[in-house]
């Protein structure tokens, strides 16, 4: 027992001598382990600030331009027009031109500067020039050394990462010195000696902080900023304090401040608009002025700078006092290092904060159109692509065109809705330039800025009366059997349906009207002479029709496809018409010119291609039967607001319960589809006529469009002809009527001439028959 | 002495009523059957101010006469099309097939119904070996070609 008592104490002796040196053995143990992973950890950062500096630091997105406008001597363009597309330019209307960009105006004739733009085809540099206007017509053009002088096409979006940040990438040497100074005066001054954090500046900080009892100053430098928006999460911690320290000391080391402040300019949020990030002072001189970063005065730098403590706080549409503010706030510090006179802060101080109007902020507002754009670059891009390699994307955008569109939506949709009473209307147009197939304007809502379901490409709806057309060319693909006067009935059938129903059109009106010409029946939109027709010529043949004018998808050969119950989009629709307006030849629509890469090199053009698929007299035959849907029939209302000499075809098209609101028509240049209707496809109070066209007139009322060609093929003739019994008549005779036939189609037998009375011409007329 | 016309008073009227007659008739469009080659028959708005249509209308009795119009005379021919006719066919002398594309598609913007331009077009794909599309728009380009002239003649035969 003294003996186990001995050996426990000499084994405690042992071990008191022992702990110090095994402490002291896990101390060093621990320290090691630390500072090895300390270490470690030091070089993971260090290898993750270098991985990302000095590979690609962002994603580049891709931008989208609208189509230049392109001015020629003898182009029907208003002064006006012209004007307001030098001011979306962001040109400055000055008293004397000194740098491009610049505009002086006198009178009716314009000399400018332009600001240069690399085309998808020829880089074109800034040069002066001068433009004269006579009416609405440019009268001379001097300066241009090519045919055609090109304006920089507007830009009207991007393409950007679903985290939303945009940015236009600007390199230092481009970027204007007093930004680069003004950044630093205002938001740390001790940048050019610091090594990435600075000791006095977070001591400063965290009196100030422990004074307050919370966080009220930040003490962080240019670098750590940049670390913080480059590297790590806006998560305010001990932690990331800690993280965002040592990287922004190994930027140091490794990097110059030239390339830390390029970045920083590059990285910066400055700004939102919807879904989509402002990041960068490139991207922000557009957003806020219109303006390149290169252009920038004093007053609108300060504003820039300013902003960086808040992007939201001082966002200067919402908040302009608070904004002027902060602006001035920076001038005088701008003053106070020596960057600006004291000259230049007084009128600096008196400038209003110039920035564009909510109205002319154009970036991403086509949501509709630029949704076109995506979709078809969808098809030979990847998103990835399209997000991040810079690609400059030329597009057909009319920005002239595109407004007046939106413009009628919003005016027509507030007196509609107001009929409509109970329901929320919604509506979609497109329009499109004929023969080239170009979209030119596409608007998917009824608020044509919100960007969400795009009814141009998603709205599947039965198109009705849109259809008849196709019926009737497909009776006019047959001359011998079919002409426009040919007489058809408008009478009730039965047709029994494999299941065993009965199919029994009705007209609108609920009453038939025996019989009429072809060309009657198409304008009046009669239901039972389109369905008798069609039933005679052949479901499958009015499918073929459809097909050949541009239809994609499949459709069952039911009879009720002849009175429109198929479903399709606006943009289907405008397919189909196009093909009836470019006289019978299709064109696949497109939204996209060119695309270029980020170094300007072409990757992709998107030619014209066509394709003739009706004869020139069958489409001769169309554009007759379609003026008349205009001048007599349910269009004819579009001559209460558009002039009388402007000739135009189109149809109206009405669903059962008047669910959905139709026009298509066309002008010589132009082409407009536009549906109205419910989105939960309750009824309406509308018809085609009294709905989407008044949209359209709306549209074609103010926009430059031209009169279809009435220059007829050498084989088509004109004949005087009976209203009454399609019998061939003559000039000054009751009832008759001037109509084309193809060349041996036109009827041979006579009716007997009843003249209008009371003209002495026409008896002169009469004598020499 | 007063030298006697040989014409008396009668005579003088007579004539002039024929004149008149005759510039009346002269005037006047002729026999029936119109052919369109520059008369242009258009409609003539009858309907502007009348009460808005719906797709219901039956009434016969609003049915409006058509007539011919004069032709459209605003749309004159624009001199910049001359010009990119001639840049086209350089571009095509030189083999520069893409660029005479742009060039044709640019005036084609301007105006669509160019013949010159649809035969640039066909060439430059022809030149490109798409014969498909040179075709189609060769065929295009017939459609506007004045019958019998040499653009014609040239399409006709790049349209086979």
């Amino acid at each position: 027992m003294a003996k186990k008592t001995r050996r426990t104490k000499s084994r405690r002796r042992a071990q008191a001598k022992k702990s110090p040196s095994l402490i002291r053995y896990l101390f060093w143990r621990v320290f090691l382990f630390g500072l090895v992973t300390i270490g470690l950890w030091v070089v993971y950062l260090d290898f993750t600030v270098r991985g990302k500096f000095d590979g690609k630091k962002w994603a580049i997105p891709a931008r989208v331009y609208a189509q230049p406008m392109e001015l020629y001597e003898g182009l029907s363009l208003s002064a006006a027009k012209f004007e307001h597309e030098l001011r979306a330019l962001g040109y400055d209307f000055v008293g004397e031109i000194s740098a491009p960009g610049q505009v002086v105006k006198r009178g009716s004739q314009y000399d400018f500067y332009s600001k240069g733009f690399v085309f998808w085809d020829q880089p074109e540099l800034a040069s002066r020039y001068r433009v004269t206007f006579n009416g609405n017509q440019v009268a001379s053009l001097q300066g241009a050394d090519d045919l055609i002088l090109r304006l920089e096409p507007q830009e009207i979006g991007s393409i950007y990462p679903s985290h939303g940040e945009d940015r236009v990438l600007v390199s230092l040497e481009k970027v204007p010195p007093l930004l680069g100074e003004a950044l630093i005066a205002v938001e740390d001054k001790n940048f050019a000696h610091h090594f990435g954090i600075s000791v006095k500046g977070i001591s400063r900080a965290m009196l100030a902080n422990v004074k307050a009892g919370g966080f009220v100053q930040g003490g962080s430098t240019l670098t750590q900023q940049l670390v913080k928006n480059f590297y790590l999460t806006q998560k305010r911690s001990l932690w990331r304090k800690v993280q965002e320290a040592v990287m922004s000391v190994l930027l140091e080391l490794h990097y110059t401040k030239a390339d830390i402040l390029e970045a920083y300019i590059n990285e910066v949020y400055l700004g939102q608009s919807g879904p989509r990030s402002i990041n960068g002072f490139g991207l922000a001189a557009k957003h806020y002025f219109n303006q390149p970063l290169a252009n920038l005065k004093s007053h609108q730098i300060a504003l820039l700078v300013g902003v960086v403590k808040g992007a939201s706080y001082y966002n200067p549409w919402r908040s302009a006092k608070r904004a002027t503010t902060r602006r001035n706030l920076v001038l005088r510090v701008m003053h106070e290092s020596g960057l600006i006179s004291k000259a230049e802060l007084q009128t600096s101080l008196k400038k209003p904060l110039d920035i564009v109007s909510p109205s002319n902020k154009q970036i991403g507002e086509y949501p509709a159109f630029l949704d076109i754009v995506k979709r078809q670059l969808q098809q030979d891009y990847r998103s990835e692509d399209l997000q991040s390699e810079g690609l400059r994307i030329f597009t057909t955008l009319s920005p002239i065109v595109q407004r007046e569109t939106e413009q009628s939506i919003v005016r027509q949709m507030r007196a509609l809705n107001q009929q409509s009473k109970d329901t929320k209307l919604q509506a979609a147009a497109i329009v499109t330039a004929v023969g080239s197939g170009e979209i030119i304007a596409a608007v998917g809502d009824a608020n044509p800025r919100f960007s969400g379901f795009n009814r141009v490409l998603d709205a599947e709806r039965q198109i009705g009366s849109l259809v008849k057309p196709f019926v009737y060319l497909s009776a006019l693909q047959q001359p011998q059997k079919y002409q426009l006067t040919s007489i058809i009935e408008d009478a009730p059938l039965s047709v029994e349906l494999p299941d065993g129903s009965l199919w029994q059109p009705q007209n609108y009106s609920k009453q038939s009207h025996g019989f009429l010409p072809l060309y009657q029946a198409l304008a009046y939109s009669h239901n039972q002479a389109a369905a008798r027709l069609g039933l005679e010529v052949g479901v499958e043949n009015v499918i073929g029709t459809l097909k050949q004018a541009g239809l994609q998808k499949d459709i069952n050969p039911f009879p009720s496809l002849l009175l429109g119950a198929i479903t399709l989009t606006p943009f289907d629709v405008s397919h189909l018409y196009h093909t009836l307006a470019a006289d019978g030849v299709y064109t696949p629509l497109r939204a996209i010119r060119s695309v270029m890469d980020a170094t300007n090199q072409p990757l992709k053009r998107y030619g014209l291609s066509s394709e003739p698929r009706f004869s020139v007299e069958q489409s001769h035959l169309m554009h007759y039967g379609l003026q008349a849907v205009m001048r007599i029939g349910t269009g004819r209302r579009v001559y209460n607001t558009l002039p009388a000499e402007l000739a135009l075809a189109g149809k109206t098209g009405t669903t059962n319960d008047q669910r959905d609101s139709w026009f298509a028509g066309y002008s010589g240049d132009h082409l407009g589809v536009v549906w109205v209707g419910n989105d939960d496809n309750k009824p309406t109070v509308l018809t085609g006529s009294s709905g989407a066209l008044k949209i359209w007139s709306d549209i074609f009322k103010r926009i430059d469009t031209q009169s279809i060609s009435q220059t007829a093929p050498d084989t088509i003739e004109y004949y005087w002809i009976d209203q009454k019994n399609s019998l061939r008549s003559a000039e000054g005779c009751n009832n008759a009527q001037l109509v084309p036939f193809i060349e041996g189609s036109q009827p041979v037998q006579k009716t007997d001439c009843d003249l209008v009375s009371g003209s002495v011409s026409r008896w002169f007329k009469k004598l020499f028959r | 002495m007063k030298k006697e016309s040989s014409f008396p008073y009668r005579a003088h009227l007579a004539i002039t009523l024929m004149t008149l007659f005759l510039i009346s008739c002269a005037s006047t469009t002729g026999p029936v059957t119109i052919r369109d080659s520059g008369g242009e028959p258009a409609y003539r708005n009858s309907q502007k101010g009348a009460n808005s249509p719906s797709e219901k209308s039956d009434d016969r009795t609003d049915i409006a006469i058509l007539s011919p119009v004069r032709p459209d005379t605003k749309k004159t021919a624009v001199p910049i099309i001359d010009r990119l006719v001639n840049q086209a066919n350089r571009q095509l002398i030189t083999a520069d097939y893409k660029k005479a594309i742009t060039t044709a598609e640019r005036g084609l913007r301007i105006n669509r119904k160019e013949p010159r331009l649809y035969l640039a077009l066909a060439k430059a794909y022809r030149g490109l070996q798409n014969t498909r599309q040179s075709s189609y728009f060769a065929k295009q380009g017939l459609r506007y070609a004045q019958k019998g002239g040499v653009v014609f003649s040239q399409l006709k035969n790049m349209s086979n």
